[in-house]
C-alpha cells in the first residue's frame, strides 16, 4: 500500500517528500548574504536573490520549554534555535532532549490543518 | 547617511508637564476618557492652558479609527491638530518622538504627547486566522515568552549567570513599585519566594513576565523652560531605528538595535553611559533588562546580572533602573507604556518621587522596544533653570 504524502505546510520554505525535510533560503549572488526564509530581494543589499537549501544538520544555540501547545506539540514543548549555517539561525520544535552545542537534524513533523494533516519541520538529535 | 531616524532638536525641547493615569489590569473608562484626564493632569502640571496646545500626537494601540481626534473632543473642541501613531510596545516612546519633533523643528510651541490602549485588545485581535499554519506558528517564533526564555538560558550557559540574576530583576522592580502608587503591582516579593514562580517558559518563570494592562500617560513638550521653579527637564536625545537583518531574523529581534540607537542618542545628548542616574527601559520579560543594560553600554556583556545582584542598580546605587517598576510592576498598557517611562524620569529629576528618589538624579534615559522591531531611546537632562 502507497502511503499519501502530506503536502509542505509552505512549499516556498520547505521541500518535503513526507520523509526527508529541507529548507529553502535565499541567496544574494551579489552580497553573499544567505537568508531564511527566502525572499526576492537580498535583505542586506536588494539585489535579486535566488533560491538556495539549507543544510540539513546544525548546532543548537539555545533552547526552552514551554507550558502551552503549539500546532502538532502538545506541551511541554522544547523549542531550538538552530545555526544550520554561519548565516542562518533557525527555530523549532525539537523532539527529545538537547543541550546547547549539540548537532541536530532538521525532520519532518506532522501538522494538523483542519481536517487535513500538511508536513511541517523540527529537530532531532543528529546521528553524525 | 544612516537609515536610523533621529530627533535632533533645532530648538530645546523641554517636558513642561506630565501625567498619568493608574496603571491596571483593567479601567472601567474607554481609552479616550482615560488619555484626556492624563493630558489634564500634565496641562496641570505644567501650568498650561488647553487652547495653548497646537498639536496632539496620541500612541494609540487597539483603538478604532479616529482616536485622536475623540481624545481633543474629550477636552475641548479647539481645532489642534491631532494625530494616532502605532508601533507595539513602543507607541507611547513613538507619540513622544514625534511631539518632540514637533517642537523642535518649530511645528508647534507647545505639543502633547499621550498613550492609551491595551495590548490586550491589539493582541486580541492579531491571533492568526483559526488553521492557519505558518512558519512563525510551527517554530513558536509568535511566542514572545519562548524568544525571551531562550535569551535567558543562552545568557546562563555563555556567562554562568545564575537563575537569581533575573529573579533578583523582578524583586527589584516589585520593590520599586511598591513604592509607586501609580503601579500595576504593588507588592514586593522577596527573591527567594520567586524561586517558587512556576515555569512558563523553562527557564522563564511566569513572575519574570510583565502583565498586560490599561491606562494612560502623557507629557506636554515646550520650547520654553517651565516655570515652576525647580530643575528644567530638557529633551537632549529622542532617537529611534527599525530592526537591521541578521541571521537570526526569521525567529528573534535584532541583538544589536539597543546599542546602536542609544549610541546615537549618546552622541545627540553630548554625554555617555557613565553620566547617567536613572534608566527606565523594556522589562517585558526579566532578562531584558539584564541584556539591554549592557546593550546600554552600562556595564560589560555577561557582567549586568552580578551588578544588579550588588545592588547597582537600586535607587540609591551606581544608577537606578527602572524606578517607576518598570513594565514588569508599574505595567505595560502598551500605548501609554513609553511615556510612562518619561513621566517617571521627569519626576525623579524634579526630585519629586517620594521615598524610591533616586538623590541627585540629573540624566535619565529612557528605552523600548517595539514587536516588528524597532526601538526608541529618550535621554532627558535636569538642568538649573535659565
Amino acid at each position: 500500500m502507497v502511503r499519501p504524502v502530506n503536502p509542505s505546510f509552505d512549499p516556498a520554505i520547505l521541500l518535503t517528500d513526507g520523509r526527508s525535510a529541507t529548507l529553502i533560503s535565499a541567496s544574494c549572488p551579489k552580497c553573499d548574504a544567505v537568508m531564511f526564509p527566502p525572499r526576492p530581494n537580498c535583505a542586506r543589499c536588494g539585489s535579486q536573490t535566488r533560491d538556495s537549501q539549507l543544510p540539513t544538520t546544525g548546532i543548537v544555540r539555545t533552547y526552552c520549554r514551554i507550558a502551552f501547545p503549539l500546532p502538532g506539540a502538545e506541551p511541554p514543548v522544547t523549542l531550538v534555535r538552530v545555526e544550520l549555517s554561519p548565516q542562518v539561525i533557525v527555530q523549532g520544535v525539537m523532539d527529545g532532549a538537547v543541550e546547547i552545542g549539540d548537532r541536530v537534524a532538521l525532520v519532518t513533523r506532522q501538522i494538523p490543518m483542519g481536517a487535513e494533516t500538511s508536513t511541517g519541520f523540527g529537530f532531532a538529535r543528529s546521528a553524525s | 547617511m544612516s537609515p536610523q531616524t533621529h530627533t535632533m532638536p533645532r530648538r530645546p525641547v523641554y517636558v513642561a508637564g506630565v501625567g498619568m493615569t493608574p496603571f491596571a489590569k483593567t479601567h472601567n473608562a474607554p481609552s479616550r476618557e482615560q488619555a484626556a484626564g492624563a493630558i489634564r493632569d500634565a496641562l496641570a502640571d505644567g501650568g498650561i492652558a488647553w487652547p495653548e496646545v497646537e498639536v496632539v500626537i496620541a500612541g494609540v494601540v487597539g483603538s478604532d479609527m479616529g482616536a485622536a481626534p475623540s481624545i481633543v473632543h474629550e477636552l475641548g473642541w479647539t481645532g489642534v491638530p491631532a494625530h494616532a501613531v502605532e508601533n507595539a510596545s513602543a507607541t507611547g516612546s513613538a507619540a513622544f518622538n514625534d511631539a518632540c519633533e514637533a517642537v523642535a523643528t518649530g511645528r508647534a510651541s507647545v505639543a502633547v504627547a499621550v498613550g492609551c490602549g491595551s495590548l490586550a485588545s491589539a493582541l486580541g485581535n492579531a491571533g492568526s486566522p483559526q488553521g492557519r499554519i505558518d512558519l512563525a506558528a510551527i517554530s513558536g517564533r509568535n511566542l514572545p515568552p519562548a524568544a525571551f526564555a531562550m535569551l535567558k538560558r543562552q545568557r546562563m550557559h555563555d556567562y554562568g549567570e545564575p537563575d537569581d540574576a533575573a529573579l533578583a530583576v523582578v524583586a527589584k522592580n516589585l520593590r520599586n513599585a511598591s513604592l509607586n502608587p501609580l503601579a500595576q503591582r504593588r507588592t514586593a516579593v522577596p527573591l527567594a519566594e520567586l524561586r517558587s514562580s512556576p515555569m512558563f517558559a523553562e527557564p522563564l518563570r511566569r513572575a519574570e513576565c510583565c502583565p498586560i494592562g490599561d491606562g494612560a500617560a502623557a507629557v506636554v513638550l515646550t520650547a520654553e523652560p517651565p516655570a515652576n521653579g525647580g530643575l528644567a527637564v530638557r529633551v537632549a536625545a529622542a532617537t529611534s531605528a527599525t530592526d537591521k537583518w541578521h541571521p537570526a531574523a526569521s525567529c528573534a529581534p535584532d541583538p544589536e538595535i539597543t546599542r546602536r540607537v542609544a549610541d546615537t542618542a549618546y552622541r545627540l545628548a553630548g554625554i555617555t553611559a557613565d553620566d547617567l542616574d536613572l534608566i527606565e527601559l523594556h522589562d517585558a520579560f526579566s532578562v531584558e533588562e539584564l541584556q539591554y543594560l549592557e546593550d546600554l553600554g552600562i556595564c560589560p556583556p555577561g557582567q549586568a546580572g552580578k551588578q544588579l545582584l550588588e545592588g547597582q542598580f537600586d535607587v540609591g546605587g551606581r544608577v537606578a533602573v527602572n524606578t517607576s517598576g518598570g513594565l514588569i510592576a508599574r505595567g505595560h498598557p502598551g500605548g501609554a507604556t513609553g511615556l510612562a517611562q518619561i513621566v517617571e524620569l521627569t519626576t525623579q529629576i524634579r526630585g519629586a518621587t517620594g521615598q524610591r528618589q533616586h538623590s541627585g538624579a540629573r540624566n535619565g534615559l529612557a528605552q523600548m522596544i517595539g514587536a516588528g522591531g524597532s526601538c526608541y531611546v529618550q535621554i532627558l537632562r535636569g538642568e538649573e533653570a535659565p
